[in-house]
């Protein structure tokens, strides 16, 4: 595991870096959680756009960089509209798988063949409603890039047997951070494939390992559980639940914080805008230690402690990037208007689909 | 004459660079005044986008044209704006307030447990009876494999009492509900003891140890009959269906799907009835019994010697008709079994 640690350490403190700022603070994101949460529930889920926004505005106005916070402009009704599009779609399908598997088919590929677009939609949209210094950060990723990224290479991933998957992770981190924009200062993304396949080689190792050592764990307690007769069966399940169980915890503390980690450093010490750069020294060892104290935490406050643990690990992602200024932040300009009409940025148009990228 | 308040300071950009400059904002009349060295605004309140405050965060406001605002001390400008006449949303004052935010967990509980009482189990019933017979059967499968090859023995039973007890079972008048057609299966329960257990394509497995424990034919049929509830009930589909929700539920709400793996299987496996399962198969049974002119007492007989202590050579130890008693077990369920007991002989 010491592989995942080298370069976490290498912080100079001679340059002047801009830290960014997350000064958001447990206690009232837990009165914005509960309360908006309740509303959520009482309106079956209409509520949950405008709980939306309030999160983000939460998030991102407590966010700041060089001394000005970022800002976030998206319309509830907006994101409900994307929701409720969402929510259709799902039920088309769900109705659909009822019915001849034909039809079922017909409108599962339909949907797949939507997909691409929404995402790219939301894309946009997410970009469109974030600002920082009263200028809006732009997506400028094209449509066929999008049908590459969200359908062609997902194929390629299925038919090469998920040999493909560092690939998709390469092109899919290159099309949302390098096709973004700041005013008319467009992000560069310099992210290589060799360094993802390296993250995801060494993940694969480290998760075949664990997966042998608790199938070998599960064989040993099998065998000293049948060697006793009263109860085996219980002991049996019992035993086969706790080993897989195990395995799960294993992979969540011992591999994903280290992809996640290895991944957010990569993209970010490979990013520029204009003449300024970036870097992000997330280590993999903290990430397991805050995925696994956020956890305890969960369970032992009956749940209450999830929007601490939100806000915790959103803080240490966000606090481990700095900006290496190449010059004066003042000089940013926004795109001007006919520039905006012609990349589709018309708001009225644009809503919101969750995706989880 | 109104004291005019003290102005509070700024970071004005005008949204088209991203250059800052520092202005000192005050408000008078409904309108927002901005003052710095090389801007000066006036605009309506009603005409910006005063964010919502928030925590320790800055205020920020937006102007029709695109230029933007931001204040470090809200403090300050919350006071202004509130003596200018502006109200938050209800939302904005309810999520800082302990007493609102309190009341929302109460009945942030209140609809936990209404989900998990009411709603669940109603959901539960109607996904059980759309699952596929073919699904049914290749769990029903699966399970018994899996139990002959970790618990059970091969019966001892002669094969004409076997075959015997098979025709009284199937030979039993079903009035209600939908038709069961059992298939009895006979195994030596080993560490299970004396007990039977349904699967939900409808197998009833029936232990040696259960038919000898038994005085006469009436106590097993009413064992039986009960086995048949579980069945009719779709009681072990639901059971699974109801925790496997509450799995996906807890594992997404910790955040980790990866303790799924741990909760579906262990639940289709090990076939817990609950309380109102039993209590179900109970009065399936007494109908089943009363119907084919044989008394529900029987039912209640068996089961008081299978809750009896070991002394009697066999234990129930694993629910199925008795319910669980293991140590294992975190709830006692004898006086469930007294009052199931009494229940049947009331009847």
């Amino acid at each position: 595991m010491r592989i995942f640690l080298t370069s976490s350490c290498m912080m100079d403190k001679n340059t002047n870096a801009l830290p960014v700022v997350f000064s958001g603070q447990g206690r009232d994101y837990f009165g914005i959680w509960a309360v908006n949460l309740l509303l959520t529930i009482l309106t079956l889920g209409i509520y949950s756009a405008w709980a939306k926004v309030r999160r983000m505005h939460f998030f991102y106005r407590h966010t700041s960089l060089a001394g000005a916070a970022f800002d976030y402009h998206g319309e509830p009704l907006s994101i409900l509209k994307g929701r409720t599009l969402a929510f259709l779609m799902f039920m088309a399908y769900q109705i659909s798988a009822e019915t001849e598997p034909i039809v079922a088919a017909i409108v599962f590929v339909i949907l797949m063949a939507v997909m691409p677009w929404l995402l790219h939609r939301s894309l946009c949209f997410r970009m469109h409603n974030s600002s920082y210094r009263g200028l809006r950060f732009v997506f400028r990723g094209g449509v066929r890039q999008a049908y590459v990224v969200f359908l062609g290479l997902p194929l390629l991933i299925l038919i090469s047997l998920g040999l493909a998957f560092p690939l998709w992770v390469h092109a899919l981190k290159v099309y949302q951070y390098g096709s973004s924009a700041f005013g008319r200062s467009e992000f560069q993304c310099a992210l290589s494939r060799a360094e993802i396949y390296r993250i995801y080689l060494v993940a694969g190792v480290v998760a075949i390992g664990v997966t042998l050592a608790t199938t070998l764990l599960l064989g040993l307690g099998v065998a000293e559980s049948l060697s006793m007769d009263e109860g085996a069966e219980t002991r049996v399940l019992t035993m086969l639940g706790g080993m897989a169980l195990l395995a799960g915890f294993a992979m969540m503390l011992c591999v994903a914080p280290f992809v996640a980690a290895r991944v957010q450093n990569a993209v970010w010490n490979g990013l520029s805008l204009g003449p300024h750069r970036f870097r992000s020294v997330v280590s993999g060892r903290r990430l397991a230690f805050i995925t696994l104290t956020n956890l305890l935490g969960v369970i032992f406050s009956l749940g209450l402690y999830r929007p601490f643990a939100e806000l915790r690990l959103m803080k240490y992602r966000l606090q481990s990037i700095s900006m290496l200024p190449g010059g004066d932040l003042d000089d940013f300009v926004a795109l001007a208007e006919a520039d905006l009409a012609a990349i589709g940025e018309e708001s009225a148009e644009m809503f919101d689909v969750d995706v989880g990228l | 004459m109104e004291s005019p308040d003290p102005a509070v300071s700024a970071l004005y950009f005008n949204g088209r660079s991203s250059r800052a400059s520092p202005v000192s904002l005050s408000v008078a009349n409904g309108e927002l005044v901005l003052r710095g060295d090389d801007v000066e605004r006036r605009d309506a309140l009603a005409e910006l986008r005063l964010s919502e405050p928030l925590g320790r965060s800055p205020r920020l406001i937006s102007f029709p044209d695109g230029a933007h605002c931001e204040v470090p001390d809200d403090a300050s400008f919350r006071v202004m704006l509130a003596r200018s006449g502006h109200r938050d949303a209800h939302v904005v004052r309810w999520q800082f307030a302990p007493t609102a935010v309190l009341a929302s967990l109460v009945a942030l509980a209140a609809c936990l447990v209404l989900a998990h009482e009411w709603l669940l189990p109603r959901v539960a019933r109607q996904v059980a009876a759309r699952v596929p017979a073919e699904l049914a059967k290749r769990v029903s499968d699966e399970t018994i494999a899996m139990l002959d090859a970790n618990v059970f023995g091969p019966s001892q039973l002669p094969l004409a009492r076997q075959q015997a007890l098979s025709a009284r079972l199937v030979n039993l008048k079903q009035a209600d509900g939908p038709v069961v057609l059992p298939q009895l299966l006979f195994r030596h329960g080993r560490s299970m003891g004396a007990n039977a257990l349904a699967l939900p394509s409808g197998l009833i497995v029936v232990t040696d140890e259960l038919v000898a424990l038994a005085r006469n034919d009436e106590e097993i049929l009413g064992v039986l009959a009960h086995e048949m509830g579980h069945v009719s009930q779709r009681h072990g589909l639901r059971l699974a269906i109801e925790s496997s929700a509450v799995g996906v539920f807890a594992a997404w709400y910790i955040g980790d799907l990866s303790a799924l793996l741990a909760g579906v299987p262990a639940a289709l496996s090990q076939a817990r009835y609950s309380r109102r399962f039993e209590r179900e198969a109970d009065d399936h049974a007494a109908r089943l019994m009363t119907d084919n002119g044989m008394s529900a007492g029987h039912l209640a007989d068996i089961l008081e010697r299978m809750e009896a202590p070991a002394g009697a050579g066999q234990g129930a130890d694993r629910d199925g008709v008795a319910s669980a008693s293991s140590p294992t077990d975190y709830f006692s369920t004898h006086p469930l079994t007294d009052e199931r007991i009494r229940h049947l002989r009331a009847r």
